[in-house]
């Protein structure tokens, strides 16, 4: 996969040091919505 | 509308259209027609793929929805951030490696042509009948509260913006996209504003939020687990079928659509491609709370203002004209009652939240509130029994109704272009799809293979105009689908999934062969469309059915023929 690949340099990814980090940080992004609803749920409940 | 609405609403539309041709000013070539050159940055493709999915009905309906259903309905995006991961892991480089037009072109390369047929047929009829909804949509809706004809609200919808997604292709398409986004969330933001504002005195942000919490609209996550209870299936917006139901949605529609995949096909590199596709999994799921988020602010501003017993003013008029008059009359004198008691009872819960800072009993409000809804429904049952051509579901008007009575004028102009803007990116995007689709999978591979890049180009265009010509005819026939965001949803999903079976199977399984996944595809679509006709399952699980059935089944042929040779 992309991590384990030597990358070009135009394809290395952004501020973090691999895709997977990226992949990483969405997935956190959306638990971290998910409970940030599911608050919001509750509180106005 | 008002004198400054209609300049306000002209002024927008001209700027687009001619910001849209001159973008297209360059002469090209296919590539540049349907790729333009892949030079895009990784913003644009953000921009061009929000502003593909957000059409006019994400704005109007949505809103609308949150209002009657509550805002569960964002639970259905929760699976759009895991599908841009899947998506930048094997289908950007994929497409990439291979250099290829459209998404079905890759099928024909890993399988064979009569699979690359059947994906690109599945596509076109299934995009172009979303396409005409998509203008039928806010055409029936504008047409209603402004009393224009639906014919020619139809025509306009869907006819300006041809002219510049004729003439510059993929270029045009995403330099318009990234300026109507940006009017886009400007309107959208000043609506909740001043909805905000129109708020009574002494009613805080917090005590609408309170009002519409108590009446179970901020519902925005439902954990249900009792997946041994048959309603559990057929419930169409929890935490469950939202992350597994519209991940399934999601990759189909952003990694088989070509609507989709020629955005991001767009891009200048695949780190581009990914990085527009991982931001807009970030920035979806917010946006499209706030969205939902503005109608439970309406229904809370409702609370304190009389809405109509029902949003539809045309089909309020015929009935009123019926002989079912009497009838109607009386229901909207029981609404008007119960409507003063539920409007003391919103500022005595208000008072006590203010003045005594405790947990109240909200009890006689809720029980005022469903008194109400209980008769809005008769009222609607009465309106299917008087008017039986209307759509008596009235979901989609409630917030362009809203906007008509109550915000100034100036931005009225401006949020009817809103809903013009919203429309044109992902009509635009769908016609420019149709055409490549048409063109690549149909007229260069099997009609004509040997025309020059200008016929080619000329080609596309006429193409272009084609299907922009057959949409708006889907939308002068079609009527009474209900919740038109969800009719487009559904039926998305009644061939997402087959189509989404046959490319993870190109994808992950690699010992499959061409005949295996196209016969197969063909049983899944066939059990798909039985499930729908049996409301067997909410249709947000026909995506899973469809994408596990043709795997399955290609997986079992394939051994089965394996075996035999």
């Amino acid at each position: 996969m992309t991590s384990r690949k030597q990358l070009a340099p135009e394809e290395k990814p952004p501020l973090l040091s691999s895709w997977w980090m990226w992949y990483l940080l969405v997935v956190l992004w959306l638990l971290l919505l998910i409970g940030l609803f599911w608050w919001f749920t509750l509180a106005f409940s | 509308m008002q004198a400054l609405d209609w300049l306000v609403l002209t002024v927008t539309l001209v700027l687009i259209i001619g910001y849209g041709v001159w973008k297209s000013r360059r002469r090209d070539n296919l590539s540049g027609y349907f790729l333009d050159h892949q030079s895009m940055p990784w913003y644009l493709i953000l921009l061009s793929v929000m502003g593909t999915q957000a059409s006019a009905i994400t704005f109007l309906s949505a809103p609308g929805q949150a209002y009657t259903d509550g805002m569960r309905f964002v639970q259905y995006y929760f699976g759009l951030p895991l599908a841009m991961v899947v998506l930048c892991i094997s289908f950007v480089p994929a497409f990439r490696r291979l250099q290829v037009f459209t998404a079905y072109e890759f099928l024909e390369k890993r399988f064979d042509l009569k699979t690359r047929a059947l994906t690109s047929f599945l596509f076109l009829l299934q995009r172009g009948l979303s396409t005409g909804i998509s203008i039928y949509a806010p055409a029936i809706i504008l047409s209603s509260l402004l009393g224009w004809n639906i014919y020619w609200t139809n025509i306009f919808i869907g006819g300006l913006l041809i002219i510049y997604t004729v003439s510059g292709g993929a270029r045009s398409v995403a330099h318009t996209q990234k300026l109507q986004l940006v009017i886009i969330f400007a309107g959208m933001l000043m609506a909740a504003w001043l909805l905000v504002k129109r708020l009574p005195d002494h009613v805080r942000f917090s005590d609408a939020l309170h009002l519409a919490g108590k009446l179970g609209k901020l519902n925005a996550v439902v954990p249900r687990t009792d997946w041994r209870d048959a309603d559990f299936w057929q419930d169409k917006y929890n935490l469950l079928s939202g992350i597994i139901g519209g991940f399934f949605l999601a990759l189909s529609y952003f990694g088989t659509d070509q609507s989709q995949v020629g955005r991001y096909l767009t891009a200048r590199s695949v780190k581009e491609s990914r990085l527009g596709l991982l931001m807009n999994g970030m920035v979806k799921v917010p946006m499209q709370f706030g969205i939902l988020l503005i109608g439970t602010l309406v229904l809370a501003f409702y609370q304190f203002y009389e809405p109509p017993l029902f949003f539809n003013p045309t089909v309020v008029r015929e009935i009123n004209t019926s002989v079912y008059q009497p009838e109607f009359a009386a229901l909207q004198r029981q609404y008007d009652t119960i409507f003063v008691q539920k409007k003391t009872a919103a500022w005595e819960l208000i008072q006590q939240w203010h003045y005594h800072r405790k947990e109240t009993d909200a009890h006689t409000f809720i029980q005022l509130h469903q008194q109400a809804e209980h008769v809005r429904q008769q009222a609607m049952d009465l309106i299917h029994q008087a008017v039986p051509h209307a759509d008596h579901n009235d979901t989609n008007y409630i917030f362009l109704y809203f906007i008509l009575d109550e915000l100034p004028a100036g931005v009225v102009g401006l949020l009817i272009a809103v809903i013009f803007l919203a429309a044109w990116g992902s009509i635009a995007a769908a016609l420019n799809a149709l055409a490549s689709a048409t063109l690549v999978d149909v007229y260069k591979r099997a009609v004509y293979t040997r025309g020059s890049e200008q016929h080619y180009v000329r080609m596309s265009k006429w193409f272009t105009l084609g299907w922009g010509v057959f949409c708006i005819l889907v939308a002068q026939f079609a009527n009474r689908l209900g919740s038109l965001i969800e009719a487009v949803n559904v039926l998305g999903s009644l061939f997402y999934g087959t189509i989404l079976g046959i490319f993870l199977c190109a994808f992950y399984l690699k010992q499959v062969k061409g005949t295996a996944v196209f016969w197969s595809a063909i049983l899944a679509e066939l059990v798909v469309l039985g499930l729908y006709q049996i409301h067997t399952v909410s249709f947000l699980w026909l995506n899973v059915v469809g994408c596990l059935l043709v795997m399955g089944c290609a997986l079992l042929v394939n051994a089965l023929f394996s075996g035999k040779n």
